[in-house]
């Protein structure tokens, strides 16, 4: 105790000369700007790597909390599409009548609604294929309810439980949809063949029509499952039919089905109404 | 008047025309002279080194203040009178140890204050442009600033040593 006094006396000019020191740099960094900037600017050779390598590391945390905001995002941006409404806001179609609001805006009635779900079991490799969500009749899923990923077509919903769904996935032989080929414009269906999880085929194209390598396969939305316009693949290989004049097209799936984990459950507000009509047609019959 | 009453008296008078005067100079733009720094100069050695730095701070604090250079010159102001004794000492040709008499123009020849006034000069004008500018850019230009403001500053402390205190030849 009594050396510490000793050396406090001996030496307390230099503590005040120490301390005064950092109180006026202390001072000169809080009110000129100027000085952290230099610094920063010189030290940025060192600083910028080690921050990226800090980061790219840290961020793989983060990943899941973004990966919620990007898919609530994402739902957002899908729910506005124009496409999910009935009648889209044409100033020349819509102008008077029952279809405008007071203001004269066009009415916009929604017929597709989008909701996220997260895959929780999957196959690719089986005869038939099936995956399972984790949204039920609880979060409002239903049947045949057509299942989209950020890439393209999944599948349809087929069986719901409370909590969670099945949904019979485009590898599966029953899964066939309706679809049409860009820029020829012609409708086809949609089909699978045990063994290669990467491409389906597309039948019943006229071998007279100008398809090419490459062109895009949509959805054509007449199945009232699926919205219109959802890409489902390109042609990755042309093979004529020998029995008929039907060509047979290869299509390199647009989804990759090994790792899929967010899909998107699509809903059809008037599949009933719909479905109700086209039954009554076939009666007619 | 006694010593404390002289040094707090030289301290108001000095600060006041630096403030008053010297810091509206801006000859060519960059020459601005420190002549605050005599009320340092003329600080007896011979009182304890805390309160010395408490009151360089003090000093440097207020030049700041006016100058919004909040601590650029009470950190110089320090570095100056951490660096007075040994300069003092380095220049001093009796080698007299612990020489605690504060150099006035009667007690030194001409060279030895010139030689003693421009060393020390330097050391604050280089502190305060360099924690002012910041940069090594544009050094050359820095250098300019140092040079002339140590010139320019060095003159007119000897110039009001000269003329004020000779009255103490006699003591």
């Amino acid at each position: 105790m009594n050396n510490l006094l000793v050396f406090l006396k001996r030496y307390f000019h230099v503590l005040t000369f120490v301390g005064l020191q950092v109180l006026c740099m202390v001072l000169i960094s809080r009110t000129m700007n100027y000085p952290g900037f230099a610094i920063a600017r010189a030290t940025k050779v060192l600083t910028t790597p080690v921050n990226r390598l800090c980061y790219g590391v840290v961020r793989h945390f983060n990943f899941n909390k973004e990966n919620q905001y990007l898919t609530q995002q994402n739902l957002e941006l899908l729910n506005a599409q124009e496409r999910n409404f009935l009648i889209s806001s044409d100033s020349v179609t819509g102008v008077e009548g029952d279809y405008t609001d007071t203001l004269g805006r066009t009415k916009r009635v929604r017929l597709y609604e989008y909701t996220s779900a997260n895959v929780i079991y999957n196959t690719i490799h089986k005869k038939n294929n099936y995956l399972m969500i984790d949204k039920g009749s609880e979060d409002g899923i239903q049947p045949d309810m057509s299942v989209l990923s950020a890439e393209g077509v999944v599948g349809v919903v087929s069986e719901v439980s409370k909590h969670f769904s099945t949904v019979i996935s485009l590898l599966h032989p029953d899964c066939q949809i309706s679809a049409k080929v860009q820029p020829a414009n012609q409708l086809g269906t949609i089909t699978w063949r045990y063994g290669d999880p990467t491409s389906v085929y597309l039948e019943d194209i006229p071998e007279h029509l100008n398809i090419n390598e490459g062109d895009s396969v949509l959805t054509s939305g007449y199945s009232n499952i699926f919205p219109s316009g959802i890409l489902i693949g390109t042609i990755s290989e042309k093979s004529k039919n020998p029995t008929a004049s039907f060509l047979t097209l290869k299509v390199a799936l647009a989804t990759d089905f090994n790792h899929i984990n967010t899909v998107y459950v699509v809903r059809n507000l008037y599949r009933e109404e719909l479905e109700t009509l086209k039954s009554n047609m076939k009666e007619d019959e | 008047m006694n010593r404390t009453t002289e040094n707090i008296v030289r301290f108001l008078v000095m600060v006041a025309l630096q403030v008053l005067i010297f810091n509206h100079i801006h000859l060519f733009g960059f020459l601005n002279p420190s002549v605050y720094l005599l009320a340092l100069f003329l600080l007896p050695l011979d009182i304890p080194k805390s309160a010395q730095y408490v009151i360089a701070f003090g000093t440097g604090l207020v030049i700041d203040i006016f100058q919004l250079t909040y601590g650029i010159h009470a950190s110089a102001c320090m570095v100056f009178i951490l660096l007075r004794p040994y300069l003092m000492l380095a220049l001093n040709v009796n080698k007299k140890k612990n020489d605690t008499e504060v150099p006035v123009p009667g007690k030194k020849d001409f060279r030895w204050m010139l030689f003693y006034t421009l060393l020390m000069t330097l050391a604050h004008q280089l502190m305060v442009t360099m924690l002012e500018v910041f940069s090594f850019r544009q050094f050359h230009h820095t250098l300019l600033v140092i040079t002339a403001n140590t010139l320019f500053t060095t003159l007119l402390l000897l110039c009001l040593e000269y003329i004020f205190i000779p009255a103490k030849k006699q003591n």
